[in-house]
């Protein structure tokens, strides 16, 4: 599935991620920042999305990064989980980041 | 024979008032005789803070004996406070071409370089007078780059986030070779001579291009050659 069209944050919870071939991002000292080569676009984050970002892509899916991000933080993994789907669902919006729905080929 | 009279009166035999700001007291008297000698009428001032009354057809020198950093400041004040003058800055002859940029920036509309006082001072200052922009011609690149290719804007996207050479190939699969070709070009375009020079050119808060420039006009599906 791809998330466009998506509205429901909560229906990514078990969604696989991944950043598109022609994406990048890094952290710098105040914001990450990605780029999205197709497009040249610079798309800036606050430093807490940005650790999100991190989580959600090593992790490859929100419901894992929210257990990680939590452990590590101390924080409801619910509250992360409901964090990270509306990041999935913003970033699929602007084509930079891809999202497969749970049990999709 | 009634002389008909167009646009504002002007008299043609008011010699155009031109102060002289800065510098030594000798810079400013030399200043002052070739002014003079092209039929401006010159006054110098020793204080940049002080407005001096500047009507739009008065033209301000300002001249200095510091630093480009200095002289962009006192461009800055001297415009903060006189903001009709058409100030024409002198400008060290080694000051680098993001210097002048930022004394344009400031509020200059013309720039001599110290070397070139004698020769250019006088038809600069005839050139913003008449409402332009005059420059060194050194200076083209700094106010017009030319245009990006599609691929040198990935690439220079990519050295503005950080990613070495190394890394930069690997994710746009081209040869490492390959990618250094498009920087030398790149920084030919930005008149920037490594790396962190052509990042500072796009990103300086003051002067720098923007990351607009590296922006990709259209669906982003532009030949991976061009």
């Amino acid at each position: 599935m791809s998330a466009a069209g998506q509205t429901d944050p909560a229906a990514l919870r078990g969604a696989t991620v991944s950043l598109p071939a022609s994406v990048v991002f890094r952290a710098l000292a105040a914001e990450t920042v990605m780029l999205d080569l197709r497009t040249g676009r610079y798309h800036h984050l606050d430093p807490r999305t940005g650790e999100l970002l991190e989580a959600l892509t090593q992790a490859g899916g929100p419901a894992l990064a929210a257990r990680r991000f939590a452990a590590r933080t101390g924080q409801a993994v619910a509250a992360v989980e409901a964090e990270l789907c509306a990041l999935c669902l913003s970033l699929a919006e602007r084509g930079l980041l891809d999202v497969r729905a749970a049990g999709a080929s | 024979m009634n002389a008909a009279t167009v646009g504002p009166a002007l008299s043609p035999w008011a010699p155009t008032v031109a102060a002289i700001l800065g510098g030594d007291p000798g810079d400013r008297r030399h200043v002052a005789e070739l002014l003079a000698t092209a039929g401006f009428a010159p006054c110098a001032h020793d204080d940049l803070d002080t407005p001096i009354g500047a009507e739009p057809d008065t033209l301000v020198v300002l001249l200095g004996r510091g630093k480009a950093p200095e002289r962009i400041r006192d461009v800055r004040t001297v415009a903060e406070t006189n903001p009709k003058a058409r100030i024409v800055a002198s400008m060290p002859t080694d000051a680098p071409n993001a210097s002048l940029r930022r004394a344009l920036l400031a509020g200059a509309a013309g720039l001599v370089l110290d070397r070139d006082l004698d020769r250019a001072l006088v038809a600069t200052g005839h050139a913003v007078l008449a409402g332009q922009l005059a420059v060194p011609s050194a200076l083209v690149r700094q106010i017009a780059p030319r245009p990006l290719s599609y691929r040198e804007k990935q690439i220079l996207g990519l050295v503005v986030l950080g990613f070495t050479n190394r890394e930069i190939a690997d994710k746009l699969f081209l040869a490492e070779s390959t990618v250094k070709t498009h920087l030398s070009s790149s920084f030919a375009k930005l008149d920037a001579h490594s790396r962190s020079e052509a990042a500072a050119r796009i990103l300086d808060p003051e002067a720098g291009y923007g990351v607009g420039i590296l922006a990709i006009a259209g669906d982003g599906t532009a030949a991976p050659g061009s």
